[in-house]
């Protein structure tokens, strides 16, 4: 299925529907506590905007010492961008499937809220998530039709709450407090930090790298570090 | 209007001590205490004090599960303490959140636990059990919070894992401590159950913490490689079961007093399978 999404997108004549298409691309290293070490992650993202709407896909390849699937989330999003009472306003809905083992897979659908002003941003939003053995994995364990294979987590919230500090016409610094990023949801109980710094190198092209604190147990009141990321990235749009 | 704002300050003042002596605030920044710490120091134990295997003479036994006490009182523990006494009952475990973390509740835990040679009890570390520096009342009490025990019938062995996610993760050096376990000691087993007293999956919408999604990642792709019964949990104080595969992940209503639904699980083994039952502490004498 998503190779023939990635064929349908990379075939369309693109340039004759979308007023502007981006690539974004970035690449991450970290550590946790399920990663054995360091490990590292790769991302291509495409997306293109077409009067008031935009869509986006990609995906996300992941090496670790633990045995996860190298191609590890896909993702597809649609946005509208919109005003209400003469704000600016996006709304997001979104598929994200991750094959996390090689039997097993989880989706999430779900849809964000968003608003952004020079100095702050802020989303808010509902997931729904599935956990889910595949196919195969049906067939190795040999599960009849009695056995349930799935377990869904019917509502979740989503929220980032960023600020942005400009400290030039080309920089400007972030601070987040979220739970999701590109290719991951955690529980709302799961907040993670972000600090990032973004640079127009020029009307093309944006660079940007996030430093990210994730920790484990904070309604729990019993704070424990999870794990950090580094991510360097670039926006560049095409046309 | 005085009368009421100084009503309302002493409502507040009440709700404030009472969460204070009950919530330890000082765990949302600096805990006293570490997951991966706290495994070194059971893994200590764990080398001087060998794991226990408990003989039965029958082929069915059955086990009382229980969490969230969270002592203070000990109405429904005494209740659950003497129904676990009986005969019928090989063993007792306690899958966290027994005490306040106070010393004091940990001394009425330790009173009011049975003789372990007349029944054997277990113990899981909750987060509950660990504020107010909790830990350093249970490992001298208690000792390890990451161990395993087995069950040993005329015929078949069991294999009984506690883990310890008082911290919302099971940290590095506790999961490959899991992961060898379950690699080269599960199949010299019939059936495993894992008691972690955080519960994994999320089928309401409640303020408790569960592990982040990427250790809930490994943790059941291990557990359905290495065919594990039942992941017993309490945590969210009520009770829901995840069908997944060949696991059954249980969350238990709470023990804890003055709740409508308090309860326990009977976990009974027979030859040819492992049953749960939920039963309300109400029924007891």
């Amino acid at each position: 299925m998503t190779g023939t999404l990635l064929f349908l997108i990379l075939s369309f004549p693109a340039n004759t529907l979308f007023s502007q298409i981006w690539l974004n691309g970035y690449t991450e290293t970290g550590t946790n506590n399920v990663s054995e070490g360091f490990y590292e992650g790769v991302s291509g993202q495409v997306s293109a905007k077409f009067h008031n709407f935009k869509v986006q896909t990609g995906g996300l390849f992941y090496f670790s010492n633990a045995n996860n699937p190298v191609f590890s989330a896909y993702k597809l999003q649609l946005e509208n961008i919109f005003s209400a009472f003469k704000i600016p306003l996006t709304i997001t809905a979104f598929y994200l499937w991750k094959p996390f083992s090689d039997d097993l897979n989880e989706t999430n659908v779900g849809a964000l809220l968003s608003y952004e002003s020079k100095h702050f941003g802020c989303e808010l939003g509902l997931n729904t998530r599935f956990y889910y053995f595949n196919q195969q994995a049906i067939l190795k364990y040999g599960f009849t039709s009695s056995t349930s294979t799935s377990i869904w987590e019917p509502v979740n919230a989503m929220y980032r709450v960023s600020y942005y500090l400009p400290v030039s016409p080309k920089t400007e610094f972030e601070a987040s407090i979220t739970n999701f990023d590109f290719f991951q949801i955690e529980q709302e109980t799961n907040p993670q930090i972000r600090l990032g710094c973004n640079y127009k190198l020029n009307e093309k092209m944006l660079l940007y790298g996030n430093l990210g604190y994730l920790e484990a147990g904070l309604l729990n009141m019993r704070v424990n570090t999870f794990g950090v990321f580094l991510r360097a990235g670039v926006v560049w749009q095409i046309n | 209007m005085a009368n009421q704002l100084k009503t309302g300050f002493l409502f507040a003042m009440f709700m404030l001590q009472s969460c204070t002596y009950t919530l330890d605030f000082s765990g949302f920044f600096f805990p006293d205490d570490l997951v991966d710490a706290r495994f070194v120091q059971s893994n200590d134990w764990n080398q001087s004090h060998p794991f226990k295997t408990i003989n039965v003479s029958s082929e069915n036994y059955q086990l009382l599960v229980a969490a969230d006490s969270h002592l203070g009182g000990t109405k429904n523990l005494d209740k659950l303490i003497k129904e676990a006494i009986k005969p019928e009952n090989t063993a007792l475990i306690l899958v966290g959140d027994n005490v306040t973390g106070h010393k004091e509740d940990y001394d009425t835990l330790k009173t009011h636990l049975p003789d372990f040679n007349l029944k054997p009890w277990f113990l899981a570390v909750g987060n509950h059990d660990l504020y107010f520096e909790g830990w350093k009342t249970f490992y001298p009490y208690f000792g390890t919070s990451t161990y395993y025990f087995s069950i040993q019938t005329p015929t078949q062995k069991d294999l009984y894992i506690v883990l310890d996610s008082g911290s919302g993760t099971l940290g590095a050096k506790q999961l490959a401590w899991l992961q060898n376990v379950l690699v080269t000691q599960r199949t010299a087993y019939r059936n495993c159950v894992v008691f972690s007293h955080v519960n994994f999956f999320r089928n309401r919408h409640t303020g408790s913490t569960n592990p982040l999604v990427d250790e809930l990642y490994v943790l059941m792709d291990l557990f359905a490689k290495n065919r594990i019964n039942m992941v017993i949990s309490g945590h969210d104080h009520v009770r829901s079961i995840n069908e997944f595969g060949n696991t059954t992940y249980i969350t238990m209503d709470a023990l804890l007093d003055g709740f409508s639904r308090a309860g326990y699980l009977k976990l009974k083994t027979t030859p040819l399978k492992m049953e749960y039952e939920f039963n309300e502490v109400k029924a007891l004498n």
